[in-house]
């Protein structure tokens, strides 16, 4: 769009607008909750019965909605809870908190409702932990990661890994947030468990193609996670005792109905029984994790609000050859703010951090340790503000200060001269500003749009190669403290129509252009720990995506069925990819190892979820495709991404087979994932070498597997709900490959074949979960 | 940096992905095929000795037959206002060799050239060519022999101590027991950069370790020598190896995605025009280092 059309676009969308003969209206506003724990529920539907009129409280559970004067009847529904509904006469602004009941079989009028189509945006999911603990995982633990991988658009890289590929784009355009706190890698044990401790979390929202402008710098999604706030009300503690990992979680008032905690930690504890295996490299092995997510709120008054939140966790491996540690650690301090009925604040300010550092004990011969990491300190501000339920504008920016420390790699070894490998230190700063809207017209019309202004600054002291036009290194640049050298500014369009037919059908379509600063050096295999992001330089310019949305809505059966199909188109500049024989790790100079290109992404999404009494999930099957074009790739020829995986199908069931026991299943398929095989072979001094042709115009065998899930709930016993959960992971035992490796035969090394390296056939696993 | 410590790195993450239960299996997995390339396995150093190219064609990878030898072709090695023609050994087809006089000269350019050969059999004759440069090297001072343990693994080091010259430096590294090459394949030979001792002296590094748990070739006993090897090659051929290495490890956790390795020969061939100097120590093992 022309610059002159956007801004003419910005003016007639803000021009004041209003209906002919419309009566003053007035705010309801308040926070929706959970009854029990006084818990704020974030989505939770609150509109006119019998209308189309609705809204969604806000992440931190609050909504404002607009009624004419007189009686009133209002409805609160939230999924997994029982929907209330209350009659009010309005005189003049009101302020209503309201106490949502968690749905239960006992009761007969349970009404589980979902979300009716007009207010389910384009390429969003949400999750509530509720509704994913129904989900069978691998060892028994409910997984966030494992459980988006089941959504539509969204597809595992690779078995058993926590890195996720949205819509055909890389790992690191999916930005990850943790009470708002970027979390840089989520995984755990190689990527089998994720960061997110289920207990701890109250929701998640995944963003695939309408991106709110308030996160902002990242190409494909955004996941939302928010963690609990502590019951208000009494003390609760629940906790799972499994086989790999066990958790507990504590929370409780400090002072009732004002202040609140919650605890959550979680470890695994296979190296407490280590000590006992006769074999003597397994006996000096530690290999655990552990982490702890808190936070402490208090409610000042009903117009203040105060949070901090804070998450910790290490990765530890110590063997006999070497030494592996990661962790994330993020803080997140938050102070919401009601202006007005009308106008909601929030203000954070955020710190979060990656490191890890590998290394060979210290008795060894020749000492090694590498030891990395990242920061990022950032402040950030969004307003709401709800002029009435037509008219929706938000207003933000955010000031980010990253910290790279790529590393510095020490060897003991004894050489005269001996030398560190330091590599280079870089910071930067990253800002932006948005502004946004939602207006409706004639209850049936809506349009979004917004614009959001960002830069990118890299910033002394910083250490910074100098690249010719062939990739060669011909300088080193220092800079001092706090100069800026290299600054990239854009501009990022978003807009979007949304059409209500009636009641239960909907369409809907968008368009962004979106810019990301931040890039993850990865070979994209797996949940490697040793992720090295760098910031965008005068040798990385930003990544930036045109993408088209366009959607279908359709819900029936009392809104029990909701069916979709959605269709996309994105097209990437300054994609990255790595030369061929790239070097990634200890290297001083990787971004000389850095091709950039054009890539472009499209596919349709049909998927439909169902909420019956007793039956509940979703079936989506998706057609995509992913390719890239880099001038020094493959000849300079289009290829497609690792993440092209034209067909992915799942179906996700659990079935309420009476009070106390559940089943579920999921089935998943998706294409196998592009590879290159060798076309040719020869042999050197001993080795049989490949000959490649094209990358990635193999593919592996298309992976599917199911898993399935059976929960049994305990009568309570002294005040202890207690349940077990059996669970099988692969129940088929289908070996899918995790790699596929070209190997020379041990006693005829003539002898070349295929071999697959799989992770898993068939893994049964329990749990026992409890609380009280 | 060198082959040691990348291994170890590498080893971490397959001790981890052990340590989750994976298993490997074979698989039927229809491959494409291609038209031959040439293969080229030539090395000139600075040992006087017959020099030998060994030329060769790629096969289906699946292909399990002795590589299909190139006779008659006319193998030349250029240096300077020399040019030697290389003779096909009558009982070894497809090697062609110097005479046993030759040596390589540090500092010289070596062009080699291969004519009348055609690979793809359209009956038009193709010609091939590169070219290397042998580096400098400084000679070893001396050597040691020491066990060590990793584990429940048993090995000894050859400790090596040496001034590195100034300037980036690439190393090959061999070794012999008993006049026996051990380091008798790629799989065993050892490489190293100076990255993190350029210029200064090597005093003491574990350049070559022999698994004496595995490989009974390897096993060290009293009165046996153990000869040491270092050859100072070029970057190329520093890389060729160490894509080699990539090539044919399995580990998708740690190498980018599949790639040729580079050859320095024009034309559709692979494989390598290797120059190098050598450099050689002996020790003879006075007691047995492991029980």
């Amino acid at each position: 769009m022309t610059k002159p059309g956007l801004v003419s676009l910005v003016f007639i969308i803000f021009s004041s607008y209003v209906l002919p003969g419309q009566n003053r209206l007035n705010t309801v506003s308040g926070h929706v909750r959970d009854m029990e724990t006084g818990e704020e529920l974030i989505g939770a539907t609150v509109y006119t019965p019998g209308t189309t009129n609705g809204t969604v409280s806000n992440t931190f559970g609050y909504y404002a909605f607009s009624l004419p004067p007189g009686v009133n009847k209002i409805c609160y529904s939230f999924l997994g809870y029982q929907t209330n509904e209350i009659e009010i006469q309005l005189k003049k602004d009101t302020l209503i908190d309201i106490y949502l009941n968690v749905s239960n079989t006992n009761i007969n009028e349970v009404v589980v409702k979902a979300s009716s189509s007009a207010t389910t945006r384009i390429g969003t999911n949400t999750l509530v932990p509720i509704q994913m603990k129904q989900i069978p995982v691998i060892g028994g633990e409910t997984d966030v990661l494992k459980t988006i991988q089941l959504l539509p658009g969204v597809k595992s890289v690779s078995e058993g890994a926590s890195g996720y590929s949205v819509r055909g784009g890389s790992i690191d355009q999916n930005l990850l947030l943790l009470d708002d706190a970027p979390v840089y890698n989520a995984s755990h044990l190689m990527g089998f468990f994720s960061v997110f401790n289920i207990d701890a979390i109250q929701s998640i929202h995944l963003y695939k193609a309408y991106i709110p402008p308030k996160y902002g710098g990242r190409l494909s999604s955004v996941l939302d996670v928010r963690m609990k706030n502590g019951n208000l009300n009494k003390l609760s503690v629940n906790g799972g005792i499994g086989l790999i990992t066990s958790r507990i979680t504590l929370e409780g008032p400090v002072k009732p109905g004002k202040t609140s905690y919650i605890i959550s930690a979680r470890r695994t504890y296979a190296d407490l029984f280590t000590p006992f295996v006769p074999n003597k490299d397994v006996k000096n092995t530690k290999s655990y994790f552990y982490d702890f997510n808190l936070k402490i709120n208090h409610r000042f008054n009903d117009k203040n609000r105060l949070f901090l939140s804070g998450y910790f966790g290490d990765d530890i491996f110590d063997g006999a050859i070497m030494k592996l540690g990661y962790g994330n650690r993020t803080y997140t301090l938050r102070y919401n703010h009601l202006f007005t009925p009308k106008l909601f604040s929030n203000t954070s300010i955020i710190h979060s951090k990656y490191k890890y550092m590998l290394g060979t004990p210290q008795e060894d011969v020749n000492v090694h340790d590498w030891h990395s990491d990242m920061e990022d300190y950032m402040l950030k501000e969004d307003l709401t503000w709800f002029q009435n339920n037509d008219n929706k504008y938000s207003l933000g920016g955010k000031m980010v200060y990253h910290k790279f420390n790529p590393g510095t790699i020490s060897s003991s070894a004894d050489i005269e001269n001996g030398k560190a490998i330091q590599l280079y230190k870089c910071n930067a700063l990253e800002y932006d500003v948005y502004a946004s809207g939602e207006r409706t017209f004639y209850n049936l019309f809506k349009l979004l749009f917004g614009l959001r202004f960002t830069g990118f600054s890299n910033i002394g002291p910083s250490t910074n190669i100098v690249i010719n036009n062939n990739y060669e290194v011909i300088g080193i640049n220092e800079y001092e403290r706090g100069k800026i050298f290299n600054t990239f500014q854009n501009t990022e369009p978003f807009f979007g129509v949304e059409i209500k037919f009636n009641k239960q059908s909907s369409a809907k379509f968008n368009y962004a252009h979106l810019y990301q600063y931040m890039h993850l050096a990865s070979n994209s295999a797996a949940g490697s720990p040793l992720d090295i992001w760098l910031p965008s330089s005068p040798n990385i310019h930003p990544q930036a995506c045109h993408h088209v949305n366009a959607g279908y809505f359709w819900n029936t059966a009392n809104n029990k069925i909701q069916a979709s199909v959605e269709v996309y188109y994105k097209n990437y500049d300054n994609l990255i990819d790595f030369k061929d024989h790239a070097q990634l790790y200890l290297n001083q100079n990787i971004e000389a190892e850095f091709r950039f290109g054009e890539g472009r992404a499209y596919g349709i999404e049909w998927s439909c979820n169902y909420d019956f009494k007793n039956l509940t999930g979703w079936v989506s099957y998706s057609y995509s495709r992913s390719f890239i074009t880099i001038p020094e790739i493959n000849s300079g020829k289009e290829y497609p991404s690792y993440y092209d995986r034209p067909h992915d199908i799942s179906i996700v069931a659990s079935y309420k087979l009476n009070k106390r026991i559940s089943l579920s299943a999921n089935w998943v398929y998706s294409s196998g994932q592009p590879s290159t095989f060798p076309s040719a072979r020869f042999v050197y001094e001993g080795v049989v070498a490949p000959i490649y042709q094209e990358r990635n115009s193999n593919r592996f065998p298309a992976y599917h597997r199911l898993d399935i899930g059976i929960t049994l709930k305990q009568k309570k016993k002294r005040r202890i709900d207690g349940e077990w959960v059996f669970s099988i992971y692969n129940a088929y035992a289908r070996k899918n490959p995790w790699s596929i490796n070209f190997v020379q035969n041990e006693i005829d090394p003539s002898v070349t074949y295929a071999e697959k390296l799989y992770l898993y056939s068939i893994v049964p696993s329990v749990m026992y979960n409890f609380k009280f | 940096m060198h082959n040691f410590q990348r291994s170890k790195i590498l080893n971490i993450c397959l001790i981890m992905m052990v340590f989750t239960v994976s298993c490997t299996e074979k698989i039927e997995l229809p491959l494409d095929t291609t038209e031959p390339y040439l293969v080229v396995n030539a090395i000139i150093t600075t040992d006087t000795a017959e020099h030998i190219v060994q030329l060769y064609k790629t096969a289906d990878f699946y292909n399990s037959e002795v590589p299909e030898p190139i006779s008659n072709a006319q193998v030349t090695l250029m240096a300077r206002d020399r040019t030697i023609l290389l003779a096909e050994d009558p009982a070894c087809r497809g090697t062609y060799a110097t005479s046993p006089e030759f040596y390589g000269e540090i500092g010289q350019t070596y062009i080699l050239q291969i004519e009348q050969v055609d690979i793809n059999n359209d009956g038009i004759m193709e010609t091939y060519s590169a070219e290397n440069t042998i580096a400098p090297i400084n000679q070893i001072d001396s050597i040691k022999v020491e066990a060590f343990e990793a584990g429940e693994h048993t090995g000894v080091h050859v400790i090596v101590f040496y001034p590195d010259p100034p300037g980036p430096n690439y190393y090959l590294f061999k070794t012999y027991i008993n006049d026996v090459l051990i380091s008798d394949s790629l799989h065993e030979w050892q490489i190293a950069n100076d990255l993190l001792f350029d210029g200064g002296y090597v005093n003491g590094l574990p350049w070559q370790w022999l698994d004496a748990d595995d490989k009974e070739d390897e096993r060290l006993f009293a009165g046996d020598t153990v000869m040491f090897e270092m050859n100072s090659i070029d970057k190329g051929y520093f890389d060729y190896i160490a894509q080699m290495y990539a090539e044919i490890s399995h580990n998708p956790l740690m190498s980018g995605p599949p790639a040729n390795i580079v050859p320095n020969i024009s034309g559709r061939a692979v494989g390598y025009f290797a120059c190098y100097s050598v450099s050689r120590k002996c020790i003879v093992l006075k007691n047995d280092l492991l029980q």
